[in-house]
C-alpha cells in the first residue's frame, strides 16, 4: 500500500529543491471541496486507499517524467486520466496558484520561515502541470500589498527567489519551461532584476510549459499600468478614444505574452478564501479551488482533486 | 333553513380562517423574536458592512422541482426578499446583488424577455409604500450599463432610484446589465476623457509662468497621470465600499465577471444550496466564517 510521502513516485523524483521531504501532517482538514473523494474519509492525511488509487496512474520510477513533452502512461498501459477520474480533453489550459500558508506551516512545525519551500512548492506544481497537460501556470510570489512587510522579510524572499531561479535554470531548459515574470519589476532589487532578465531571455525558446511568476504584482496595478499605456498611445495619436475597448485592454496587460492569458482555474491553499488582488481582469470566469492544506503540504492528490473539481463545474459563461 | 345553515358554515369557516391567521401571525412574531435574539448574539462579533450575492441556481431549482420556466426566478425573488430582510435586521448597511449580467443577454430571447418583464414588475413593487425598501429605509441604486436595457425597465429603475433617494439607513445596489470588465472600461474611458479635458484646458490657458510651470508639471507626470483613485471614482459602484463577503449559491466558485475590482479582499463563500433554497442558516454561517477570519485577516492586513 502506497502512502503519501513514503512512496516517492507520488512526487517527481529527483525534483529540484528536494521535494522528498518527510511526511508532515497538515493540522487542518485535508480537502474541503465539494465532491472530493476525501471528504467523507475524514482523515487529516490522504488515506491509504486514496493514495493508492492515485498512485496506480503514476509511473513508479519517475521514468520519463522529465524531458518528455508528452503525457506519461503507466507501464501497465492504463490511462492515468481514467484512473484519476479526469477527462484529458477538458483539462484547464491555464492554472493560477497562490500557495499560501508558509508562515503558518513553519510555525506549526517549529521552523523558521523559509521561502525556498514556497519556491519549491511552485516548482513541483509546475511539474504536475507538465504531467497532466496544463500549458500555463501562474504563481503569485509577491503582491503589491506585500511591500508593507518588513524589509528583512522581503529581502529574505527576494534572496531565496533569486537563488531558486539561478539554481533552476538547468531544469527549466531540460523540461522545456518558459519562465516569465510579471509585475512592477523596477521596484525589485537590482540583482534580482538581472537574474530575471537572464532567465527570461534564456528560457524564451521553451514551449512545454509557461511558468509565469507574479512578483510585485497586483490586479489593480496591472489594470492601471495598462490604462497608462493606453493613455500614452492616445497622447501620441496612435489610437483614439473610440478604440479603447476590452481587446485593447487585453493587449496592454502584463499577461498579454501568454498563450492563454485568462486562468481557467485558480488554486489557493492555506484556507483563506480570497483572491487577494491577484489577476483581476483576467479572472472573470475562473473556477476557484480553495483548500485548508498549507502550501508546503500541497501534493499531487490535492492537485488531482482540484482538476476533478474543475471538470465537474458547469461553466456556462453567463448563458 | 338552508340559508341559515349556509350562513352558519360560512361564519364557521371565517372563524377557522381567522384563527389560522392568528396562529400564523403568532408563529411569525415568535420567529421574528427568535431571530432578533440570534442576531443580538451574532452582533457581539463584527458584522460585515457590505454583503454581495450572486443569485445562482434559479433555473436548476425549477428543473429539479419540475416547475415551469420562470418559476425558479419568481421563487428566487422571494428568497431575495427574505435575505434582504435578514441583512437589514442585522444592520448590514450595504447589500449588492447580481440580478442580470451582460453575458446573460446571450440566453434565449424568450428567457431574456421574461426575465426583463419579471425585473420590471419587481422594481415597480419596490417603489410601493409597504415594500421592504421603505420599511427599512433602503436607498436603491441600479448599477450597470442601463442603456442596454429596454426602455420600460430603464424608466422603472430611474423611478425607483428617485423614489428611494431620501432613504438613508441602508443601500441596495442592484447590478443589472452589468459586468465588471464593462464597468472598468467605462471608468477608464471616463477617466481618460476627464484627463484629456484637463490637459486641453491647460493647453489653452494663458501664458503666465505659473500656469506654464503647472502645465509642465502635469505634462511630466503626463505619462503616469491616471491613477487608482481616478478609476475608483468612475466605477458604477463608487457609492458602496468593497464587499466584506461575496456569496455565490449553487456551489460554483467563480465570480462570473461580478465585482472583480471590488472583491480583491472579499471573503468568498459558496454554499452548494440553490438560490431559491437559501435560508437564514446560510447567512448566519457566512457571518460566522467572516467573524472567524476577521481577526486573522485584520492581523494579516497589518502584517502584510
Amino acid at each position: 500500500m502506497l502512502s503519501l510521502g513514503v512512496d516517492s513516485s507520488l512526487f517527481c523524483r529527483g525534483n529540484i529543491g528536494g521535494i522528498l521531504s518527510p511526511r508532515l501532517p497538515s493540522p487542518k482538514k485535508l480537502i474541503i471541496s465539494r465532491g472530493s473523494p476525501y471528504q467523507n474519509l475524514g482523515a487529516v492525511l490522504p488515506t491509504q486507499n486514496a493514495s493508492s488509487a492515485i498512485s496506480r496512474c503514476i509511473s513508479t520510477e519517475g521514468q520519463g517524467v522529465y524531458g518528455s513533452p508528452t503525457m506519461i502512461w503507466p507501464e501497465n498501459g492504463e490511462d492515468p486520466f481514467v484512473q484519476a477520474g479526469l477527462r484529458q480533453e477538458s483539462m484547464p489550459k491555464h492554472v493560477a496558484a497562490i500557495l499560501d500558508g508558509n508562515r503558518r506551516w513553519a510555525e506549526a512545525h517549529g521552523k523558521d520561515l523559509d521561502y525556498s519551500l514556497f519556491c519549491q512548492g511552485y516548482m513541483s506544481l509546475a511539474h504536475l502541470c507538465i504531467k497532466w497537460g496544463v500549458s500555463t501556470l501562474s504563481c503569485f510570489m509577491f503582491s503589491t500589498e506585500n511591500w508593507k512587510r518588513s524589509k528583512e522579510a522581503n529581502d529574505l524572499l527576494f534572496g531565496q527567489f533569486q537563488k531558486y531561479l539561478e539554481q533552476s535554470l538547468e531544469v527549466f531548459m531540460s523540461k522545456g519551461i518558459k519562465v516569465t515574470i510579471i509585475g512592477e519589476k523596477t521596484r525589485l532589487p537590482k540583482d534580482l532584476q538581472e537574474v530575471i532578465k537572464k532567465v527570461e531571455e534564456e528560457t524564451k525558446i521553451n514551449s512545454t510549459l509557461e511558468l509565469n511568476f507574479a512578483v510585485s504584482y497586483g490586479g489593480k496595478w496591472d489594470i492601471v499600468q495598462a490604462i497608462r499605456s493606453i493613455s500614452r498611445k492616445a497622447k501620441a495619436g496612435e489610437i483614439g478614444l473610440q478604440d479603447v475597448d476590452g481587446t485593447l485592454m487585453d493587449q496592454q496587460l502584463s499577461t498579454n505574452g501568454l498563450g492563454v492569458p485568462d486562468p481557467d482555474m485558480m488554486i489557493r491553499t492555506g484556507g483563506d478564501q480570497r483572491v487577494s488582488n491577484f489577476l483581476m481582469w483576467q479572472m472573470p470566469h475562473t473556477e476557484f479551488y480553495f483548500t485548508d492544506v498549507y502550501g508546503p503540504d500541497f501534493r499531487e492528490p490535492h492537485f488531482i482533486d482540484a482538476l476533478r473539481r474543475f471538470q465537474q463545474s458547469d461553466r456556462r459563461f453567463g448563458e | 333553513m338552508q340559508l341559515v345553515l349556509l350562513g352558519g358554515s360560512i361564519s364557521r369557516a371565517s372563524v377557522m380562517t381567522e384563527s389560522r391567521d392568528n396562529e400564523n401571525s403568532l408563529i411569525r412574531r415568535v420567529a421574528s423574536f427568535a431571530r432578533k435574539c440570534l442576531f443580538g448574539i451574532l452582533s457581539v462579533g463584527p458584522i460585515p458592512n457590505h454583503i454581495a450575492f450572486i443569485m445562482d441556481g434559479n433555473r436548476r431549482y425549477a428543473k429539479k422541482n419540475n416547475l415551469e420556466e420562470g418559476a425558479g426566478h419568481k421563487l428566487g425573488f422571494t428568497a431575495l426578499m427574505s435575505m434582504l430582510r435578514y441583512c437589514y435586521e442585522l444592520n448590514v448597511k450595504y447589500v449588492t446583488i447580481y440580478a442580470f449580467s451582460i453575458d446573460n443577454f446571450k440566453r434565449r430571447p424568450e428567457e431574456v424577455q421574461s426575465l426583463m418583464e419579471l425585473i420590471r414588475e419587481k422594481i415597480e413593487g419596490l417603489i410601493k409604500e409597504e415594500s421592504i425598501v421603505n420599511q427599512y429605509g433602503v436607498r436603491v441604486h441600479f448599477v450597470g450599463d442601463l442603456k442596454l436595457l429596454d426602455e420600460s425597465v430603464r424608466l422603472a429603475a430611474k423611478r425607483a432610484m428617485v423614489a428611494t433617494s431620501k432613504n438613508s439607513k441602508a443601500v441596495l445596489s442592484i447590478c443589472i446589465a452589468y459586468t465588471s470588465t464593462n464597468e472598468i472600461m467605462n471608468a477608464v474611458k471616463q477617466s481618460c476623457e476627464e484627463k484629456w479635458e484637463e490637459h486641453k484646458k491647460l493647453g489653452s490657458c494663458g501664458t503666465t509662468n505659473g500656469l506654464i510651470d503647472y502645465a509642465e508639471k502635469v505634462g511630466r507626470k503626463g505619462n503616469n497621470f491616471i491613477g487608482l483613485s481616478d478609476i475608483e471614482r468612475h466605477l458604477y459602484t463608487r457609492v458602496t465600499p468593497p464587499p466584506d463577503i461575496l456569496v455565490r449559491t449553487s456551489g460554483e466558485t467563480r465570480l462570473s465577471n461580478f465585482l472583480l475590482w471590488q472583491s480583491a479582499s472579499s471573503l468568498l463563500y459558496s454554499p452548494s444550496v440553490l438560490w431559491p433554497e437559501i435560508g437564514l442558516r446560510h447567512l448566519v454561517w457566512a457571518i460566522l466564517n467572516f467573524q472567524r477570519n476577521h481577526s486573522y485577516f485584520e492581523k494579516k492586513r497589518k502584517q502584510v
